[in-house]
This record gives C-alpha cells, sequence and structure tokens, in this order.
C-alpha cells in the first residue's frame, strides 16, 4: 500500500498539517457545508454531486430516519412526520405557538417551556432536528475530507436572539460539532465577497433566506469586516412568497380540492417550483394531482405572480431604513448592495432592491453558496490556518434589556452595539433583611416586556441581610463573539458573590443536552458505521488516483497480461467505490495494490536509473 | 512594575502582550479607556485616530485570535476585546468622551441622576420650542420636517463640540458641568427624533 504513495520528485508526501475544518450553513430550506482547499473556498458536495442539502428530516414508523432530498420527496405522503423549515421553530416558546401552529402543518405541543413536534417517533425538539441535518454535513465533511472534523463555524441570521443562537450551539452539539464560532450570514456572505472581489468601502448585505430576512451595513478594508449595523426580520423570507402563492392556488382550487394537510404540501411545494420558473420565464406552469387522482396542469405568468409577492418584499425595507439610521449612513453613500439567498433570484426583488437603493445589486457569488464560502474562510483562519489579517466585529442584533416596575423594559445594552461588549447594573434590596432578589432579561426593542422576548429569569440568593435599600447588587451582563450572553452577579458593599440561578425561557438545559448526548451515543454505532465507510472510500479514492496518475504515466511498463490484471483490479475498485461496503472497499483497494505491486517496482526502478544516470555508483555510496 | 507571568520579563502599565515572549497579559480593569487604546487622555481626538488603534488592537486581542488558546487566555481575550469596544463607545461619542474626562478629573459625573432640571431660561426655552415643533411634526407625520429637525440638531451638536473642545483647554467645573447638560438634553431631543421614526416603522 504504501509503495503506490512514491512521491514525484518535488511533492511532499508528509501529512497535512492543515485542520479540518469548516463552514456550515444552516439553512431554512437548505443546508451547505464548504472548506478551503489550497486557500480557495468550496462547497463540498454528496456522491451525487449535490452540495445543497434540503434541511427537511422525516422521522419514519420503523425508527429510522433520512434528511435531505428523499425526506423532501416524502413530504407530501407523511406531512406529519417530515419536518421541513424547522429553523423557523429554533429557540421559540410556548407563546410563538399561536402564531406558528398555522403556519406549518406540523403538530406542534409544548413542553418544559419548548416547542416541540410531535412525530411517529415521539415528541422531537427543534434542535434534534436540525441536530440531524448538522450530522449528515458533519458525515459529508468527513468524508469528503478523510478524517475527523476540529470544529466548524455555523451562520445564523444576523437577526437571531440569543435564544435562537443557543439553540443553534446546542444543535452543533448534538451533533458533535465543536463549534468554532457563530457568525451572521450576512457577515458571512461580505467576507466571501469581499476577499474574492477585493470590495472596500461601505456595503449593504441584503440576505433573504428560506425563512429569514437580514439586512447588515459593513464598512470593508484590508481584511477587516467591521459591521456598522444589522436589522433584519426572523420570519421573514422566500417560504412567505411561496405560502403567498400556495393560498391564491389553495383558493382558486378550493371547488375541486378540499383541503387536507398533504394536499397543502402538494401545493406549497408546486409554488415553490412555479416560483422559481418564474425566475426565467415570463409564463410557466406546474403539474398537480389533484386528490380524486385526476392531473392538472396549472399556469401562471409573472406579472400575477409578481402582484401576489410585492407585498412579501415590501416588508424587507421597513429593516433596510432602520440599519441605515442606526448606522447614519444614506443609500447614496453604500458602494454596492450585495444580495445574498436563493429568494434574491426573483426577478422583482432585485428591481425594488434596486430601486430602494438606487443602485444595481450584485450577485456575482452564487447567492446559494456565499454564506458557507463565507464561513469556511472565517473557520480556516480561526483554525490558525493562515497567518492572515481577517477580522470581523459584529455587533448585537437586539437590544438587551430588563423588566422593571409595571411590566416594562429597561435597556442595557442598545442594539448595534459591537460585540463583545459587557455592562455592569447595579441593583439593591426594597425591603429590610431581603436576601433574595430575581431578574427577568429581556430581547427586543418593544417598550413593554409582554412583546419582547424573554430570555431568562434569574435568581440571586444569598445576599447579606441589610437594611432596604443598603445592598449593592452589581450584575455583569456580558455578551460574547459569539452574540451570546452571560450574566454574573457580585453584592459590592461586602463582597458576598450572590448566587446565580440561570433558568433559560427557551433551550435546552444542560441536563436534557447530556441525556440527548446519551441517547446519541447509544446510535452511535451507526455513525461509527458510517465514519468507517467514509474513511475505506477515502482510501480507495485515493489507490484509484494514484493508479490513475501511474498509468497515465507508465502504462508501457506493463504487459498485455500484466495490464489485464491491473485494469480488472481497477474495475473491482470502481464497483465497489459504487457500493456502500466497507470490506468491498477495502479488498478492492488491497487487490489493486497487489495487482500494481509490478507497475510500482518497475517505476521504482526506472526512477532510480534516471536519478542515477551520469553519477558513478561511489558517488552515492560517499554519501 | 509589573513582569510576565509566562516568561518574567518586566512589562510597561498597560500592556496587553509581553513584548519579550507575545503572552497575552490578564486584563486590567482599572486601566483607563484612553491607556487601553494607547491615547494620551485629552478631549481633542482623531476619529480616524481612534479607529487606527481599535482595528490594531483588535488585530491583536479579538477573541477570534484566541479560538485555539487555553480558556483562561480566551476568558482575557474576551475581557480586552469588550473593553477595546467600550473605549471605542465612549471615546469615539464626544459627548461620553467629555463626561468621561469630567468623571476622571473632577471624581462624579455631571450626568445622570445628579442632573437636575434645567434652570437657564434661554435653554428651556428653546428645549419648550424644540419639543412643541416635534410634536407637531409626529402628529401630521411630517418626515421632511423631522429631517429637518435632526439636521438643526445636528448643527448644533458640531457647535457643542468645538465650544466643549475651547472649554477643556482650561477645564472649570461649573463650566463644563453647563456644557454637558446642554448637550445632553440635545441628545435626548435626538433620540427621540428616532424614537419617532421608528415607531412609524413599526405601525
Amino acid at each position: 500500500m504504501a509503495l503506490l504513495q512514491i512521491a514525484e520528485p518535488g511533492q511532499s508526501t508528509a501529512p497535512h498539517e492543515h485542520r479540518l475544518v469548516v463552514g456550515i450553513d444552516l439553512g431554512t430550506t437548505h443546508s451547505l457545508v464548504a472548506t478551503l482547499r489550497s486557500g480557495v473556498p468550496e462547497v463540498l458536495r454528496d456522491e451525487q454531486d449535490r452540495y445543497l442539502l434540503p434541511s427537511v428530516v422525516q422521522y419514519r414508523a420503523d425508527g429510522s430516519l433520512s434528511v435531505g432530498e428523499e425526506a423532501r420527496a416524502s413530504a407530501a405522503q407523511d406531512p406529519h412526520n417530515t419536518i421541513a423549515s424547522v429553523k423557523r421553530l429554533m429557540g421559540r416558546g410556548p407563546e410563538d405557538l399561536q402564531t406558528l401552529a398555522g403556519e406549518l402543518p406540523y403538530r406542534l405541543a409544548a413542553s418544559d417551556g419548548m416547542l416541540r413536534l410531535q412525530t411517529v417517533q415521539g415528541e422531537k425538539s427543534p434542535v434534534e432536528v436540525s441536530a440531524e441535518i448538522l450530522k449528515v454535513l458533519r458525515e459529508r465533511a468527513e468524508a469528503s475530507l478523510g478524517g475527523k472534523l476540529m470544529g466548524a463555524v455555523i451562520t445564523v441570521p444576523a437577526y437571531f436572539d440569543d435564544a435562537q443562537r443557543q439553540a443553534t450551539k446546542d444543535a452543533a452539539r448534538l451533533a458533535d460539532i465543536k463549534v468554532l464560532r457563530l457568525l451572521a450570514e450576512p457577515t458571512a456572505a461580505a467576507v466571501a465577497y469581499g476577499l474574492d472581489k477585493g470590495a472596500e468601502g461601505l456595503y449593504a448585505i441584503y440576505d433573504l433566506g428560506g425563512g429569514t430576512f437580514d439586512l447588515s451595513l459593513l464598512r470593508l478594508q484590508k481584511g477587516v469586516f467591521e459591521v456598522l449595523a444589522t436589522a433584519g426580520d426572523a420570519a421573514l423570507g422566500g417560504d412567505d412568497m411561496d405560502r403567498c402563492i400556495a393560498e391564491q392556488m389553495l383558493a382558486q382550487l378550493a371547488d375541486r380540492a378540499p383541503s387536507s394537510p398533504s394536499w397543502q404540501r402538494q401545493v406549497l411545494l408546486a409554488a415553490r417550483v412555479i416560483k422559481e420558473r418564474l425566475s426565467d420565464a415570463e409564463e410557466a406552469s406546474v403539474e398537480l394531482q389533484l386528490p380524486d387522482g385526476a392531473k392538472l396542469d396549472w399556469h401562471l405568468r409573472r406579472d400575477e405572480l409578481e402582484s401576489w409577492i410585492a407585498p412579501v418584499i415590501q416588508r424587507s425595507f421597513a429593516p433596510c431604513r432602520r440599519a441605515l439610521r442606526d448606522a447614519k449612513v444614506r443609500p447614496e453613500q453604500i458602494q454596492g448592495v450585495v444580495l445574498v439567498g436563493g429568494a434574491t433570484r426573483v426577478p422583482l426583488l432585485r428591481r425594488m432592491v434596486h430601486e430602494f437603493f438606487g443602485q444595481e445589486p450584485l450577485a456575482d457569488i452564487d447567492p446559494d453558496q456565499v454564506v458557507a464560502l463565507g464561513a469556511a474562510i472565517q473557520a480556516d483562519a480561526l483554525a490558525g490556518n493562515q497567518q492572515g489579517d481577517l477580522l470581523l466585529m459584529d455587533v448585537l442584533p437586539l437590544s438587551l434589556g430588563l423588566e422593571t416596575m409595571g411590566g416594562l423594559v429597561e435597556k442595557i445594552i442598545p442594539r448595534n452595539t459591537p460585540i463583545p461588549v459587557a455592562k455592569a447594573q447595579e441593583f439593591t434590596t426594597f425591603k429590610d433583611g431581603q436576601s433574595a432578589m430575581s431578574i427577568h432579561v429581556l430581547q427586543g426593542e418593544r417598550d413593554q416586556v409582554v412583546d419582547n422576548r424573554s430570555l431568562a429569569r434569574f435568581t440571586l440568593r444569598g445576599i447579606p441581610p441589610m437594611v432596604a435599600g443598603a445592598a449593592r447588587i452589581r450584575v455583569t451582563f456580558q455578551v460574547d463573539a459569539d452574540g451570546l450572553l452571560a450574566v454574573s452577579a457580585e453584592e459590592t458593599s461586602t463582597g458576598v458573590r450572590a448566587e446565580v440561578q440561570v433558568k433559560p425561557s427557551y433551550g435546552l438545559d444542560d441536563a436534557e443536552i447530556t441525556r440527548m448526548l446519551r441517547e446519541a451515543l447509544e446510535h452511535g454505532k451507526e455513525d461509527v458505521e458510517a465514519r468507517r465507510l467514509a474513511e475505506a472510500r477515502v482510501e480507495a479514492e485515493r489507490v484509484r488516483e494514484a493508479l490513475d496518475a501511474a498509468l497515465a504515466k507508465d502504462a508501457a511498463l506493463l504487459d498485455a497480461p500484466e495490464r489485464a490484471g491491473v485494469d480488472a483490479a481497477r474495475a473491482r475498485l470502481l464497483q465497489a467505490l459504487a457500493g456502500n461496503s466497507v470490506e468491498a472497499l477495502k479488498g478492492a483497494a488491497e487487490a489493486v495494490e497487489k495487482a500494481a505491486e509490478v507497475l510500482v517496482e518497475r517505476r521504482m526502478n526506472q526512477a532510480v536509473r534516471t536519478a542515477m544516470a551520469g553519477h558513478s555508483i561511489d558517488e552515492w555510496s560517499d554519501k | 512594575m509589573s513582569s510576565c507571568p509566562s516568561c518574567r520579563a518586566s512589562l510597561l502599565p498597560g500592556a496587553a502582550t509581553c513584548p519579550h515572549c507575545g503572552a497575552l497579559q490578564p486584563f486590567d480593569p482599572a486601566l483607563s479607556l484612553f491607556a487601553v487604546l494607547g491615547l494620551a487622555a485629552g478631549f481633542s481626538l482623531d476619529p480616524a485616530e481612534l479607529r487606527k488603534r481599535v482595528l490594531e488592537r483588535q488585530q491583536l486581542l479579538h477573541p477570534d485570535r484566541f479560538a485555539q488558546a487555553d480558556s483562561a487566555q480566551q476568558r482575557q481575550s474576551l475581557e480586552w476585546s469588550t473593553r477595546i469596544n467600550e473605549a471605542q463607545a465612549v471615546l469615539g461619542d464626544p459627548l461620553r468622551r467629555a463626561d468621561y474626562l469630567f468623571l476622571q478629573r473632577f471624581g462624579h459625573s455631571a450626568l445622570g441622576e445628579e442632573m437636575g432640571s434645567l434652570r437657564d431660561p434661554e435653554l428651556l426655552l428653546r428645549e419648550m420650542e424644540r419639543r412643541e415643533a416635534l410634536e407637531d411634526a409626529v402628529a401630521i407625520r411630517d418626515q421632511a420636517q423631522l429631517d429637518r429637525l435632526r439636521a438643526e440638531a445636528n448643527t448644533e451638536e458640531q457647535e457643542l463640540t468645538e465650544r466643549m473642545a475651547a472649554a477643556f483647554a482650561a477645564p472649570q467645573e461649573a463650566q463644563i458641568a453647563r456644557l454637558l447638560q446642554e448637550w445632553q438634553y440635545l441628545r435626548k431631543f435626538l433620540a427621540e427624533i428616532d424614537a419617532n421614526e421608528e415607531r412609524w416603522d413599526y405601525a
């Protein structure tokens, strides 16, 4: 086996000291993974050469599950157990149930302060569903890179709040991925764009994904990416366009097709298809199968579509105005507007963005890939694989505040503050001998507690007994570079460190994650199998490449029967590569090595002869 | 003079990294915001110079530079980076910079709860007129008038910056305190313009 690795002069056989890291774009409709190869970011593909993994997970009655294209195909047949757009549910709580239940065809439940989905395999949290998607991407990355991942940068919408970010991090933990950094999607896009196109100056990144909208304003300057302001809508995306179209379709066909979950799913899928078709054509149609079995060609013109979806696009401009105002920037100061996200392919959207910013938006890099590519660049920098000047400075997307008297919120850290950031606030007791105090942390822009997202309730205990107003409790809120909040507290007059009890309003607590990790270990055998297969595949692929390279150069060194033997072994290897058997892959790779031994030997001799030509034996033996 | 915990080389006060071995130094909370950026304390500050210092320091100390380091170093880097951002926020805003210098020099703040109400009749009158104009504009949702009020306030802020710079040439507590208060009222007014505009967005 080792012999096939003899290197051409000048090539290094030293193992790569490169740390294997990737960037992952965990999207509402699609997810993908990218890495840096020889300094160039590229997306990683599966065996069928696809790089977009539909963010869909199907839980089957037999206890198995499928993720991606296969799961998406089964959505119409099995709507309750096929979870799509789970990103919309990340970090959401019971009070979101009402609004979300109407939008999504799943059976939602709320338990332990968290939303869950009822499936044939029991209740699943959005974090668990996302973890299944991440696992597939991790396996894809490990198979194509041929080793264990050291870590990943995972992107989140800039406008994700603390609970949504924490949920994303938890999902990665469940998928056995070390998160090097949570990176805002528009910032990632700016990195890919800025480094590739050498952009400098002020840029607006308009990112309309499947389910989220972000607008970020960045200053780009020689490897420094400084977010000036970000604004968005965590519940606005291309999915909303699909839903508008689907509503029209359902209404038009109401008398021929009574509403049912599977009919709704079919129409929703058809709506997406026709939206995509109308990006390139003025008219298009899509085939539907009515519940009575009859087929129907549903026809639509682009101008009709545009009149339906214009209000969805219009909604994105309020955040745009907000970001410009926060950054104190006028549209004409902007050097370029970069489009990110599949939904920005819609021609009407491009026209409306053009009109709003007064310039033609840029989409030079594939809007589906650009976020993952940027994340891969950042991951590589964080792994220390390159000595660059890349520096990303992001902001807190939504203000952090505390509940005060009368159900009002007092802001402690305003939105668009550069992170990391810390703020200390002093509190005092209002009763003699008071030993505990509770603090409610919120995130959002509104004045009333109920209109903001509740992040956590803290109880400070162990305050030394004093008269009312004498205790000085200093609570420090620290937001780290991932945009995640941590709280600590201290009684400053006595130096007693108050105990902080954190009860996240949403998300998983540590005990729950531990339980899930334990369960994951029980299923770990499948993962180990998958990894063995991936490794065997990479090794077999390497053997095939080495053989082909040797044959391309020195096929003449073999006689006909020898060549036939090598070809037969090669054919067996190709067959094994098409299959999924570790044993077959290993056996075939060994067979190739064996059949090629004579070729390797002769190449070696030839190489030695060439190297020694013109030198005497003495000359060599002296050395 | 302190010394580097990893190589024992002696350090200048406020050093973030050891000039000898490059090790990250524990963050010292007593360090002034000017010292964090290696700037001389004073009201006059070139925004370009401030930005350059911030970027230089963040390049060196941002948590992204310590993604592979041990947790103690990550913690220290987080503290340094947080403080650099704070320095940028406070020193980059002339009002907050003046307030910070006032606090350093006179040991208390002229703003916040101790500020009290406006007593100067001239200022009081202007404040009332301004607020009436804003209320009128908001009532009929007059964006152009809002923009005009904002532009006027911005010009006034420019003038205050110059007056403050002159005052700091020979700092007198009462004079600077008064300027700070006047400025604070102007800021509140600007914030109210923004808040009203934002309410229109959400409506």
